[in-house]
């Protein structure tokens, strides 16, 4: 019983003493990087009511004071850099929670690349009227 | 095959019959909402919710009167309530501090009037325009651990810096939870709900997870929470959450509608959806109960 106590021992210590290296292929688990689908999840959890789904400012709940939140639609601009948009998301601006005291950096990066996606800049949506393709 | 009832089944609906009929008098309306709960001798709470006072309007034209009945109906409880939680939103949100200050002074003045042992924590509305700031000064800390008669009560601040908690009261609460004994009777107080009951209104809190990952360890778990202005109860990770009374006016259930918004309080039955509710925790059970002020037997003005 002794002897084998032993030999197990010796065992896992050798097995824990190896040397080995990383089979081939084999990757480290990436640091996770901000990313718009991500930044997409967050709004719809933590932005949509107040500032709309499509962030237009068409709110589905009204603040205390029976206001709504502004537009984020048109937030990339002149004057309006990434840094200042993560800030404001980071530390809040008037009654805009400041999102650093529950969101990690990575997410908080995540939540301005999908803000800034919401450019109503890009092309107009085709209206109803307007063939998509032609057979 | 005929069947007979039995002494027994005869006698049981009688009591039944009985128990309705003194609900539908008193218009306690007992739920099947029980559970096991210790404390350390019977104790009875009011929770109280959303009175939101200083509100003028019309989704509740006489406020002050509605206020001025279910506190008349807190006095009046038999047995005596030993304590009331008061679960947020205690005004209705107001641009200047000296306004804020009347309301927040005037709500405090009615709960000490009933004599009655109470705590509260803030509602969106409570912290609006200063974070809290007045509400700590005129009410007390924004969370809070007490115990109460072996009772362990949290109070969680899930507004004033947003639907959240954050990192520096979640990790309070994980420093007060492992103080606790498994056997340790726990009731969570926080104004929205701390689970995704309806992200879209903000009816959730971000990091509610947390609190249910503090207390999993524990066996006796209630959590209560105001909001969303309607009676609920939902078990989410076997923890029973309860939502309270308005004491305002009522809103809508998720669903049907886009955009969350009252409606106009109603001529024939101005008191729908009101009241408060009833903790009582006696042998080792946990019972909630729902006092409405609408009078089922009301006779519609409107004809």
């Amino acid at each position: 019983m002794g002897t084998t106590r032993w030999l197990a021992v010796a065992l896992m210590g050798t097995t824990m003493a190896w040397p080995f290296h990383r089979a081939p292929g084999h990757r480290s688990r990436p640091s996770p990087k901000p990313s718009v689908v991500q930044g997409a999840r967050l709004y719809q959890r933590a932005c949509l009511s107040c500032h709309g789904p499509r962030g237009d400012g068409q709110a589905l709940a009204l603040l205390p004071d029976g206001t709504t939140a502004p537009p984020l639609d048109g937030l990339v601009g002149e004057g309006r850099s990434q840094r200042r948009l993560e800030s404001v998301i980071a530390q809040g601006s008037g009654m805009m929670p400041g999102w650093a005291s529950v969101m990690t950096p990575v997410q908080l990066k995540s939540l301005v690349l999908y803000v800034q996606s919401l450019n109503p800049s890009s092309p107009a949506s085709p209206s109803p009227q307007t063939p998509r393709s032609s057979p | 095959m005929e069947r007979h009832l039995t002494r027994r089944e005869l006698l049981g609906s009688f009591l039944a019959f009985g128990a309705l009929a003194a609900a539908a008098r008193t218009n306690i309306k007992p739920l099947s909402v029980t559970a096991p709960m210790a404390a350390a001798k019977p104790l009875r709470i009011v929770h109280l919710s959303d009175l939101h006072w200083g509100y003028r309007g019309d989704w509740n034209r006489r406020l002050p009167e509605t206020v001025a009945r279910v506190f008349h109906q807190v006095a009046e409880l038999t047995p005596a309530a030993n304590l009331i939680v008061v679960t947020g939103d205690l005004i209705q949100a107001a641009d200047g501090t000296v306004e804020r200050e009347k309301r927040l002074a005037a709500v405090k003045e009615r709960l000490e009037a009933l004599r009655i042992p109470w705590l509260a924590i803030p509602g969106e509305h409570d912290a609006f325009g200063d974070q809290g700031a007045l509400f700590r000064k005129l009410i007390g800390p924004l969370h809070f651990h007490r115990v109460f008669q072996g009772l362990h009560i949290f109070g969680l601040d899930n507004v004033s810096q947003g639907f959240f908690l954050g990192r520096t009261q979640v990790q309070w609460l994980a420093k007060e939870a492992q103080r606790l004994q498994p056997s340790d009777a726990v009731l969570v107080l926080s104004h929205a709900p701390l689970y995704d009951l309806f992200t879209p209104w903000n009816w959730y809190t971000f990091d509610g997870e947390a609190v249910f990952r503090q207390f999993h360890h524990l066996a006796h778990r209630q959590f209560l929470f105001g909001h969303i202005h309607q009676g609920l109860d939902h078990a989410h990770h076997g923890v029973m959450n309860h939502a309270g009374l308005p004491v305002s006016w009522p809103l809508p259930e998720p669903g049907p509608m886009e955009r969350l918004a009252p409606w106009p309080q109603g001529a024939s039955h101005p008191d729908m959806g009101l009241g408060f509710r009833l903790l009582d925790i006696a042998n080792g059970r946990f019972q909630c109960q729902t006092l409405a002020l609408e009078d089922a037997d009301r006779k519609a003005v409107l004809r």
